[in-house]
């Protein structure tokens, strides 16, 4: 018995690592993609994705995992959506080629390279950003997250807030710099439940 | 120098004047393009090479927005690629004197129509399939019709053609504005100013440039792109474009020699070819009720 035991438990190891993963689906009315911007120097213009889909994986244990966020562009919105004067809106100038050109480049997405915790929360976020066809490493700051129980489900969930600030010219959307500041601040809540 | 002060900057320093002025899109896409194009038309007024004067607008515009990097190599790129691409095939065929054969305009114009669908690749592979061959179609006929139609009534006269070069760069240059798309519009507005300025320089010496057939050419190919494009990735309405092709078709009713001096001639071209312009800037302000696009 005593030489089959290395091997029972080489066998079982992987089973023991499968169940510390665990993985959460994200919940597109709970995931906000947000940005903003400057805009000629004065006042802070603020924007935001809809129906934002995405995986988060953790083994806080071993404090590895990953984030995927999908956001699809055609969803923007600043609060410009239809003129009563009958001139275009903001959103259908940031849906033009000018910006986020959602004709050709409908999604953008984020793939998380690596993951630092502080404890068993995350802490920060590396990956990479792919706009406009354009893949660009940044890093997501986490400025809250945790996992629980919903207080009504009951079900398992985790969500957190995730800062980065990046430059729209590394992906090719230059129009407009500087009038319209290079700087985008992205704020994105992420909210999933355990599959 | 207070009064020019006044007209273009309120700052006193002079580096953000400049800066100022060189960020403004009127300026980024009719006063410089013009500029500039009247001193390379100047340099080669007595060359085959007039194209290049009349595609500068888009180098211009280029170098003033977003620059040269093909990364990503968007439709907008793409359609800045096959403009400048189709510039040096007019001036080879200039360079090894091949004239404005039936041929050689049939070559021109499938060729544009094929670029236009190359253009459009990336949008028509987001769009169902019906739909992606219908504008792929669209696209194609639209390039095609423009580009062999400019082409054939601008090979007679650099002046037409020059007129008609200002003429579909300008109009489609509004189109793109009132589609919501400032870059697409910057560019076809270049090439509108850029060849205006061909054609003035032609009004300025007294005498049309005697060479010089492909003066039309960069118009010619970047005007239909960039309507459709302000179609495929803006808001403008697809029968906005129909009137494009007839802009050579008009500028057809005033004959070569119909006028005494080039300014005459080219001011009866001009108002002839601009009537489809109007159309077309008509159908795209009733389409929508709308002006230009915000920051």
């Amino acid at each position: 018995m005593k030489r089959f035991a290395p091997l029972l438990v080489a066998l079982l190891l992987p089973f023991g690592a499968t169940a510390a993963t665990e993985t959460y689906t994200l919940d597109p009315t709970h995931t906000n993609p947000n940005f903003s911007v400057q805009h000629l120097g004065m006042s802070t213009v603020w924007g935001h994705f809809e129906r934002a889909t995405g995986k988060v994986v953790l083994d806080r244990a071993a404090k590895t995992g990953s984030v995927e966020v999908k956001i699809p562009t055609t969803t923007i919105s600043t609060g410009d959506a239809k003129r009563t004067d009958g001139q275009r809106s903001r959103d259908d100038h940031l849906r033009s080629s000018d910006f986020f050109n959602v004709a050709e480049f409908p999604d953008m997405t984020f793939k998380s390279t690596k993951l630092h915790f502080a404890g068993d929360k995350i802490q920060s976020v590396d990956g990479t950003l792919t706009l406009l066809g354009v893949s660009k490493p940044i890093t997501l700051s986490a400025s809250s997250f945790n996992c629980g129980a919903n207080p009504m489900s009951k079900k398992d969930m985790c969500g957190g807030d995730l800062v980065a600030s990046i430059k729209r010219s590394d992906f090719g959307m230059k129009y407009a710099v500087p009038a319209i500041s290079d700087e985008v601040k992205l704020f994105i809540a992420v909210e999933g439940y355990k599959d | 120098m207070a009064v020019s002060r006044i007209a273009f900057c309120t700052s006193n320093d002079r580096n953000s004047c400049v800066t100022d002025l060189l960020n403004n899109p009127a300026v980024q896409a009719g006063f410089l393009p013009f500029i500039v194009a009247l001193a390379l038309g100047l340099a080669l007024a007595r060359t085959r090479f007039l194209a290049l004067a009349a595609a500068s607008g888009v180098i211009v515009v280029l170098s003033l927005t977003i620059g040269f990097s093909l990364e990503p190599f968007t439709s907008v790129k793409k359609m800045v690629a096959v403009t400048l691409v189709a510039t040096a095939i007019a001036l080879a065929l200039e360079a090894a004197g091949i004239g404005a054969r039936r041929n050689i305009v049939a070559a021109l114009a499938v060729a544009a129509g094929a670029a236009a669908v190359w253009t459009l690749q990336r949008v028509l592979q987001q769009m169902e399939s019906p739909a992606a061959w219908a504008v792929a179609a669209g696209a194609f006929a639209l390039a095609l019709a423009t580009a062999s139609g400019a082409t054939m009534a601008g090979s007679s006269s650099a002046l037409r053609g020059a007129v008609i070069g200002a003429c579909l760069g300008w109009g489609s240059g509004v189109l793109a504005l009132l589609g919501a798309s400032a870059l697409l519009a910057q560019l076809g507005l270049a090439v509108g100013s850029a060849s205006a300025a061909v054609a003035l320089l032609q009004m300025l010496r007294g005498r049309e440039a005697p060479l010089g057939w492909t003066v039309v050419v960069p118009a010619a190919v970047a005007a239909p792109i960039i309507g459709v494009l302000a179609c495929a990735t803006g808001e403008l309405r697809w029968y906005c474009l129909i009137p494009l092709p007839f802009v050579a078709l008009a500028a057809l009713l005033v004959p070569a020699g119909a006028f005494r001096r080039p300014w005459q001639t080219a001011f009866a071209t001009g108002i002839a070819a601009l009537v489809p312009v109007l159309v077309a800037v008509g159908f795209a302000w009733m389409s929508s009720s709308n002006s230009s696009p915000v920051g």
